[in-house]
């Protein structure tokens, strides 16, 4: 009895070890993150844990756009609250118009029937082989040539919602488990399939409309590839914060000036996200869990 | 009941999960040594080979089934549309070319005008805009704009070509001409339809006629398939049956139709007898095979068993020798010798059971192959009906709906109850007036003793709950003491002087024994109960359904009827009530009748009861005409317009929701993958950019560029970087998703392992990382490890050399490799704890126990139930993870960007930490040196990989297929 004891023991410190040490690692980035926002020393401060010196006026500075008056350049000076502006923008309009579609088209597939159902789900696979980016190539000039939206970010809008009906796997599979007795108990008190949707099905499936607000709004906020493709470099104006932040960091130009703006600026625009995801977390759980069965 | 059928298919598959476990977690035979694991890996290895070329051969099969298929479907599909054409009105005929000209001669105005000017405004715009795109096509345009920068605009430019235009346009118009030709098919179905609406009736009464004769004939060809006579053959023995049918058939039928309905029901009991056949000899196949299993199993029993025993024999004979060299005497031997006996019968017991159990799984996939085949069969027979030529041609639920003669009866016939009692109802209406403040009255004490009886529910339930919690603490204490008396009395014995040590020993394991018993009996009573959070959160339900229940019946007891009002809503129910109107009807009628209530309280009616018995006269004489004109009872409408609009949000709601986010897939997703595959077959690259110069086909170039580039072009780092390329990003999807998987769940075992405490935290802690966008996490990581950052700098004075992380040198590009995995697994964790922690912890926990009963300790544990488990719940999972970790782009670019570089002029900066993903983001956005149709080579080299991956992998866990129906 008391060796058992004591071996769980043992074995209970050792994982609070473990869970200590990968907790300081996990946290460590994150924290060193904040740390520079806060630094006075410029650039020099990225090679120090914790920096010298400490002010606010990166905050000040980014949000204003009041850059020291030796800076090398100020090209990037006081946008970045316009960046946030349009990638808010972007967020919330792909958000509002991809959650409708992906939660129609799983309603769709999960409860009718009808002719070619199979074959979309199916052609719906062989696409999500291609690299999502590969159509990028020929959308850049069709923004450019024939919608004329070149390095504008209302293009954005368009190509992240008008495709978002694709990834209905995880909202279809959550609508699977709601029993279809309640659609037929609902069907004879006269209500139509549309009414079913939505005064039925969807205050069900709340869950999974949360996730699916929670993980559309996530998506175009931090996305960069499509984004820098697509806005291109040449419109400052129309940068969403990946662009901008990015931009900040991988010139060596920029990053003289603006290093530790660019660690303010990625805490600003990671506090709303990680605020909501950790505000949602139940919801976002319950997805993914129902999407890694559901494969 | 689907529900149900699934908790129990799981049930079984959990059962059969569970034995295979068990027999899996007996440590002692499954511990092999180091050749055995050698051979296992070699032979998965080659098990992995052998089902990729299965894989190779599904795939070119399937091709194969669907080429069939696809000229089957073909067939047949020209053959109806001919007999849609044959057999058809005028109107009908016309739709093939004039679309839309049967809706308008059947009274669909609004449809055939719709289909008109589709039909019209699309070929004049084909015929001016499409033609000339899809010529230009072939060339991508000839003339360049000329005197025009960068950015010029398309069109002002002094009308040059554009290449991108072109195909973009061009091809658009060749998609164009599927929907051209998809209404082109409404329209004929349209018109056909509404030639078999209009004649619903005429087809029913020949099915009534000659069930008896298609029956019979059914049987015929059943009778003479088996005696194996042709078709031919057939319809010239039974020449005078099927001439007399044809005279009854004349009647309705021109006699070219009615030949065809005949030989078409003739050669379906054919087909229909032919497939039925092949299904029997598939399945008769399969029983011969069950057949010969259970032989051959039977015999490898006995052979197995025969095998043990002599192995058992020897071994007892070897025992023996070994202790008969010692003077002893046999029962002595005997004696010394059962323990290692028993051991052993119980390791060939455990063989016995594993090899029974392999058995019983190979004819268990049998049986079910049988099963399925026999479902077939069934089906095949449900699906046809035996005369044949009803369903082909009439289909009762499709056009026997579109008959509105019920309707209008039904419709007149309401109107007469309606009218006949008029003067009742205006009675009802005049005699409930001065009643309302009565009825307020009444409803006001009714709401309050609503109130009163949800109090008093309120605290029954209330009362239940706390009587629990009383139960729950009793049984607590009682645990408690008893835990106080057994340490009481274990201290007592221990510090006993007057027993020996061992009567001390064994005093002290019954009184464990003893108090295991009845904790154990006390703590399954407080098991009975919920526990506190479920009580709590039960509690609250209840009330919540009370109350709601209340507030809802409160909610429908007006007590401000006005006069006008109370009268209008009794006269409502008693319509409704005692005539049996719905409820629309009922508000329709009172809305005839034009009801008010005057000054003295005198009713006063819109229209009088002369105009209603007046009207009723008129309805009646209306009646009878319509029933004299229709004495076949039927009268064939199609929908009307507005109907159509009506059922897109009822039974084809399917069509409205799907509209826009099918569009949105098409144009910008589909449309845009097509148009990037082709191209990979153009020279669109630097110096070939329109509008100032264009680009045009050519061929297999990008590819063979790709693999094998001319030495001395700009191209030549392609073949030597793609090779690498490839390699490691198959490397790295394996060993990420694989090393984030298995990590992922140790960690999510141990902070849900007992006795960890602050569970959340740790959790909340690894969420952070999913929470935070990755390009800031992944950036700040990225400045922290290269050499002028925190870590690198660390590295740098504690070892005196630097970490090279991503710098453009030779020798650090595994180590940046490996630097990359390990961020990875920071990054990859948390969605593996996230996902899997629900998984843990429905794990059973009795495999657990009898895992720990025969002698398994942790590591083996996991190795032989955790991961085996999680494995077969998430192995679909895993698949896409996999598929994602390939076109992992973040984690590369924002980590390393690719590098270290290439040595010398490497094109576009690629790197060997480049993936394929990557590597295809820097052809295309190079500013100066773009290369989009090698970039497009690169995507669809990504999707081969992607897509044969898939298969061997879907193909290679069949299981997983199963398992897909149950959950």
């Amino acid at each position: 009895m008391k060796s058992l004891k004591a071996g769980r023991i043992i074995s209970n410190v050792v994982i609070y070890i473990i869970l200590i040490i990968m907790s300081i690692l996990w946290v460590l980035p994150i924290v060193w993150l904040v740390l520079q926002s806060f630094s006075g020393d410029g650039l020099a401060s990225r090679s120090r844990l914790i920096p010298k010196t400490f002010t606010f006026s990166n905050y000040i500075n980014l949000l204003t756009g009041s850059s020291s008056s030796d800076a090398v350049v100020h090209a990037l000076d006081g946008k970045f609250p316009i960046w946030i502006l349009n990638t808010l923008i972007v967020s919330v309009l792909v958000c509002l118009i991809s959650t409708v579609f992906v939660l129609g088209t799983a309603y769709a597939l999960s409860r009718f029937r009808f002719k070619g159902r199979t074959m979309l789900m199916k052609l719906n696979l062989v696409i999500g082989m291609f690299p999502g980016f590969l159509s990028m190539i020929i959308m850049y000039w069709v923004m450019k040539e024939i919608f004329h939206l070149q390095g504008s970010y209302w293009s954005l809008v368009i190509i992240y919602s008008a495709g978002a009906g694709g990834g209905y796997y995880i909202s279809k599979g959550f609508f699977d488990t709601i029993s279809k007795s309640i659609d037929e108990a609902a069907m004879i008190d006269g209500a139509t399939k549309s009414q079913i949707f939505w005064q039925i099905i969807l205050p069900l499936a709340k869950p999974i409309v949360v996730y699916t607000i929670l993980t559309s709004f996530m998506g175009p906020w931090g996305e960069y590839v499509t984004s820098s493709y697509i806005v291109g470099l040449q419109n400052i104006d129309n940068w969403t914060v990946a662009i901008g932040l990015y931009k900040m960091m991988s010139d060596y130009q920029y990053s003289i000036t603006y290093y530790t703006q660019f660690a303010a600026g990625g805490v600003c625009v990671a506090i709303p996200i990680t605020a909501l995801f950790l505000g949602l977390q139940k919801y976002y759980v319950s997805g993914v869990t129902g999407g890694a069965v559901k494969g | 009941m689907e529900q149900e059928d699934k908790s129990i298919n799981t049930n079984a598959n959990s059962n059969v999960f569970t034995r295979k476990v068990r027999l899996l977690s007996k440590p002692r035979y499954f511990f092999g040594n180091v050749g055995s694991a050698l051979l296992k890996a070699l032979l998965w290895i080659c098990d992995l080979i052998l089902s990729m070329i299965l894989s190779i051969w599904h795939f070119v099969k399937l091709i194969g089934i669907y080429c069939y298929k696809g000229v089957i479907i073909a067939y047949k599909f020209i053959k109806r549309k001919c007999h849609q054409f044959l057999y058809n009105d005028w109107s009908g005929r016309l739709s093939f070319v004039l679309f839309g000209v049967s809706s308008l001669a059947h009274g669909q105005i609004v449809n055939g005008i719709l289909y008109l000017v589709f039909e019209i405004g699309y070929i004049a715009l084909f015929v001016l805009y499409g033609v000339p795109s899809i010529g230009m096509l072939k060339t991508l345009g000839t003339i360049a704009n000329s005197g025009t920068g960068g950015d010029g605009e398309f069109g002002q430019a002094g009308g040059g070509h554009n290449s991108i235009l072109i195909l973009i346009y061009g091809l658009l118009w060749v998609l164009s001409i599927i929907v051209f030709i998809y209404i082109w098919l409404r329209s004929i179905n349209s018109g056909y339809n509404n030639y078999r609406i209009q004649n619903f009736k005429k087809f029913d009464n020949v099915i009534n006629k000659n069930k008896e004769f298609s029956t019979k004939l059914d049987n015929d060809v059943t009778l003479a398939y088996s005696e194996n006579i042709k078709k031919d053959v057939f319809k010239k023995l039974h020449k005078e049956e099927i001439d007399n049918f044809l005279g009854t058939l004349e009647s309705t039928f021109e006699i070219e139709y009615s030949k065809y309905l005949i030989d078409n029901t003739i050669s379906e009991a054919y087909l229909h007898c032919k497939e039925i056949k092949k299904q029997q000899l598939v399945i008769e196949k399969l029983n011969n095979k069950k057949d010969k299993l259970i032989e051959k199993c039977n015999v490898d029993l006995e052979q197995f068993l025969a095998k043990q025993d002599i192995k058992l024999s020897s071994k007892t004979a070897k025992l023996t020798s070994k202790y008969s060299s010692s003077e002893m005497t046999e029962k002595d031997i005997n004696e010394a010798i059962e323990p290692e006996i028993i051991d052993f019968k119980e390791i060939q017991d455990g063989q016995l059971e594993s090899f029974k159990g392999k058995q019983s799984s190979k004819l268990n996939k049998i049986t079910n192959k049988i099963k399925k085949e026999n479902h077939k069969l069934s089906e095949i027979n449900k699906t046809y009906s035996p005369y044949a030529f009803t369903s082909e041609t009439i289909n009762n639920s499709k056009f026997g709906k579109f008959n509105v003669y019920h309707i209008k009866v039904a419709n007149y016939e309401t109107w007469k109850r309606f009218l006949s009692n008029y003067e009742t109802f205006v009675d009802v209406f005049s005699s409930n007036i001065g009643h309302s403040s009565d009825k307020n009255a009444e409803n006001a004490n009714e709401k309050i003793l609503i109130k009163e009886r949800t109090l008093e529910k309120v605290a029954e339930i209330n009362a239940k709950y706390d009587a629990f919690e009383v139960k729950r603490a009793e049984i607590n204490s009682k645990i408690k003491e008893l835990k106080e008396a057994h340490n009481e009395k274990v201290k007592e014995l221990k510090s006993n002087k007057d027993l020996e040590m061992s009567q001390i020993y064994t005093l002290l394991e019954e009184e464990e024994v003893s108090y295991i018993h009845e904790n154990t009996i006390l703590m399954n009573s407080l098991n009975e109960f919920p526990s506190v959070k479920n009580a709590k959160a039960m509690r609250k339900e209840e009330i919540k359904e009370v109350t709601h229940a209340a507030k809802r019946d409160i909610k429908y007891l007006k007590t401000n009827y006005s006069e006008y009002e109370y009268c209008l809503q009794t006269l409502r129910d008693y319509m409704m009530i005692n005539y049996k109107f719905t409820f629309k009807e009922a508000s329709e009628f009172i809305n005839y009748m034009g009801l008010k209530i005057g000054k003295d309280g005198e009713i006063v009616l819109k229209n009088g009861i002369d105009v209603a018995k007046e009207k009723l006269s008129k309805i009646e004489e209306e009646e009878q005409i319509y029933l004299e004109s229709h004495e076949d009872k039927y009268e064939g409408k199609s929908k009307t317009f507005v109907q159509q609009i009506k059922s897109l949000f009822n039974e084809k709601f399917n069509i409205t929701i799907l509209a826009l986010p099918l569009t949105g897939i098409c144009l910008f997703t589909i449309v845009p993958l097509i148009f990037s595959v082709l191209v990979a077959f153009t020279n669109f690259e630097k110096g070939h950019i329109p509008p100032t110069d264009l680009f045009t086909w050519n061929g297999l170039t990008n590819f063979i560029n790709l693999f094998n580039a001319d030495p001395e072009s700009d191209l030549a780092i392609l073949p030597i970087a793609i090779g690498k390329t490839v390699v490691w990003t198959l490397c790295w999807a394996l060993i990420a998703t694989f090393s984030n998987y298995i990590l992922g769940i140790i960690v999510a075992l141990m902070i849900n392992k007992q006795g960890i405490k602050l569970k959340k935290l740790w959790r909340t802690v690894f969420v952070l990382t999913i929470a935070i966008p990755q390009f800031i996490s992944l950036m700040s990581i990225g400045i922290l490890l290269k050499d002028t950052g925190a870590l690198g700098t660390l590295w740098f004075n504690i070892f005196g050399s630097k970490l090279g992380f991503a710098e453009n040198s030779d020798n650090n590009a595994i180590l940046s490799k490996i630097i990359i995995i390990l961020v990875n697994i920071w990054v990859g964790i948390p969605y593996t704890i996230l996902s899997t922690t629900g998984i843990l912890l429905n794990i059973p926990k009795d495999l657990y126990e009898s895992a720990k009963v025969d002698g398994a300790g942790t590591v083996t544990q996991f190795v032989k139930i955790t991961m085996p488990y999680i494995l077969f719940v998430t192995g679909p999972y895993l698949i896409t993870q996999f598929i994602g970790n390939i076109n992992n782009f973040n984690v590369i670019y924002f980590l390393t960007g690719g590098g270290p570089a290439y040595p010398g002029s490497a094109l576009a900066g690629l790197g060997y930490t480049d993936l394929l993903i990557t590597f295809l983001y820097k052809l295309v956005t190079n500013q100066s040196n773009p290369q989009y149709g090698i970039a497009s080579a690169v995507g669809i080299v990504i999707f081969i990989i992607c897509s044969f991956i898939s298969i061997v992998m879907y193909n290679k866990s069949g299981s997983v297929k199963e398992e897909d129906q149950f959950q």
